[in-house]
């Protein structure tokens, strides 16, 4: 049972630290721009996003996600056999123990494919949306600290500017930002637990079921606990691997 | 004519700068104008439910906020000595004002948030003069959310230093039972720490202390913030040079000094900025506690959507929660650039 949340806890945070990489990126790529209503705008979205509760955006997507797929009545097929919006979520084809199985409209409800909640939906956007606000600040102060030297370089080798941005600046400074980088990327793994409020089956949800059903306390706080601590120092370690590895 | 010059050269430098410019320009200006017809022009303001239902797909409707504005700010709180939640609320929040506009950081900041948070409780619990005993499961919003900030930070700072020291010191017992302590805080997620006090806590104390959960939630954030802040007081310790402290011993001064006179001004002056954002960042995290049965802002929200007339009209609400609490870190983080400010011009760090 406890693997099940874990399972669904990874799920999350996997999804989640990739979106919030792409909308991190997205944003620091506005900041430095030498567009100065691009800067503005991106400077009011990660303020904004910084000074609010993650708690508060999760709640919000959750009440949104949940409003909008409550309301609808009878599944809608977007595409034949591959997506069908329904009242459970968004239901998708997926792999269950070597074959696929897609989603059919049945006689009552859906069979088949895998459902994507709208409990996930939600804590998945609101967990990327609230670090994508820090990420996109390490990203863009990465850029600014980048040495002038090599972009001149660059420019003498006849990089274009994208060139030079995407095989010179970025990779360089993945190499500086990593270990904040992974930073955020626990706090996401650890702010994941917020799933226990919005009813998400992560491991905290399913601890507290477990400690309901079975009465055992102590014993399931300490797996909790002891998954928690192996699974952020697991990431540490991955993390020291790849800074040794990135070592000039 | 020199700031429009190099406005034009910012905005119109270049073809596609220009033609970026240009499109964000109307992107930007269609998003607000788009919110503004939203939220502003045709919202209403009245809080008639009839007059809001018919609006619900074209304006906003704050009419729930002024309906719901007690739940809000004082959840369950009794409705009839309802100056209570906003005397101590004031109470919390009116020092802190003082404090960032007279940018003020030094040993009378804590006492002055210590008196307010002591006397605010106080307020709220009653049970003398004339004011009426109120049991603490009825305390919530604002005061709630303040109160937790404040207070875990102000009882935490002490057992942080403690912990941060102790982390340093050469008895290997003191050492690694600070680190396990600090390290069980900051493995864990908040939100499972909070839960597993509240679970354990009734398991340890059994009946002998009738503890009730808003003292559950305080001890536990307290313990909490003292985890992530004496990590940063720690790398402020660790961070001053170690001739200092051996120039200190040279003319004789006791430990007791070369802690109070050398390490911790010097310590607190440089880590005043992540000091801060802890504070924020505490502050934000206490909307947790709405998880574990505690009606803070965002539970008291979720108390007033309750009424299930009014539900539909929860975007407005969470606009005017998240509102609030980004004027509270707004303030403190404003704080923090004007006192690290004038610390640059005091120390030249």
């Amino acid at each position: 049972m406890l693997f099940i949340g874990l399972v669904n806890t990874i799920r999350v945070s996997f999804i989640a630290i990739i979106l919030t990489t792409i909308f991190g990126l997205a944003l620091s790529l506005l900041q430095i721009s030498k567009i100065l209503i691009l800067e503005k705008i991106s400077f009011f979205i990660i303020d904004t996003i910084k000074n609010i509760p993650v708690y508060v955006i999760i709640i919000f997507s959750f009440l949104t996600f949940n409003n909008f797929f409550t309301n609808i009545i009878n599944p809608v097929v977007i595409i034949e056999n591959v997506l069908i919006i329904s009242r459970s979520g968004i239901t998708i084809p997926w792999i269950f123990e070597f074959v696929v199985s897609y989603p059919e409209l049945a006689r009552f409800g859906i069979t088949g494919g895998l459902d994507i909640t709208p409990e996930f939906i939600s804590l998945t956007l609101g967990l990327s949306i609230y670090t994508s606000a820090f990420v996109a600040d390490i990203f863009s102060s990465a850029i600014r600290s980048f040495p002038k030297d090599f972009r001149d370089s660059a420019s003498s080798l006849n990089f274009t500017k994208y060139q030079t941005l995407f095989f010179i600046v970025i990779p360089y400074s993945f190499r500086i930002i990593s270990p904040s980088l992974v930073n955020q990327y626990i706090n996401l793994l650890k702010n994941s637990s917020l799933g226990v409020g919005i009813g998400y089956p992560e491991l905290l949800t399913v601890t507290q079921l477990s400690i309901n059903t079975t009465g055992k306390t102590v014993e399931a706080i300490s797996i909790m606990a002891l998954i928690y601590f192996i699974l952020s120092y697991f990431t540490s370690l991955f993390l020291n691997y790849t800074t040794n590895k990135s070592k000039i | 004519m020199k700031t429009f010059l190099k406005l034009k050269d910012a905005l119109f430098s270049n073809w596609h700068i220009t033609f970026l410019t240009i499109c964000s320009l109307i992107t930007s200006f269609y998003i607000i104008y788009e919110i503004s017809l939203w939220s502003i022009i045709n919202a209403t303001f009245i809080n008639d439910f009839q007059i809001c239902k018919d609006n619900f797909n074209i304006g906003a409707c704050w009419g729930f906020v002024y309906e719901k504005w007690e739940t809000i700010f004082y959840s369950q709180y009794p409705t009839h000595i309802s100056f209570r939640p906003i005397l101590s609320s004031l109470i919390l929040i009116l020092p802190l004002l003082y404090i960032v506009i007279k940018k003020k950081f030094d040993i009378s900041t804590f006492f002055i948030l210590l008196v307010s948070c002591i006397l605010s409780y106080f307020i709220m619990a009653g049970g003398f003069f004339f004011l009426e005993n109120v049991d603490t499961r009825y305390f919530g919003g604002i005061f709630l959310t303040l109160f937790i900030g404040v207070f875990s930070n102000i009882l935490g700072l002490p057992l942080a230093l403690l912990l941060a020291f102790s982390r340093n010191s050469n008895n290997i017992f003191v050492r690694y039972s600070s680190a396990i302590f600090v390290e069980i805080f900051r493995g864990l997620p908040l939100i499972a720490t909070l839960f597993v006090f509240v679970i354990i806590f009734p398991l340890i104390t059994q009946d002998s202390i009738n503890l009730d959960m808003f003292f559950i939630i305080c001890i536990a954030f307290v313990f909490l913030n003292a985890a992530y802040l004496s990590e940063i007081l720690r790398s402020g310790i660790n961070s001053i040079p170690s001739n200092q402290i051996h120039s200190a011993k040279s003319l004789n001064f006791s430990k007791y000094q070369i802690i109070c006179n050398i390490i911790l001004p010097q310590v607190f002056v440089k880590m005043f900025t992540p000091l801060v954002n802890q504070f924020v960042s505490i502050m934000k995290e206490s909307t947790l506690v709405s998880v574990v049965g505690m009606f803070d802002l965002l539970g008291s929200l979720n108390l007033a959507l309750g009424d299930s007339q009014w539900r539909i009209f929860y975007i407005e609400g969470i606009i005017f929660v998240a509102a609030i609490y980004w004027l509270f870190c707004k303030i403190l983080l404003i704080y923090a650039d004007r006192v690290s400010e004038k610390f640059y011009k005091e120390y030249r760090l």
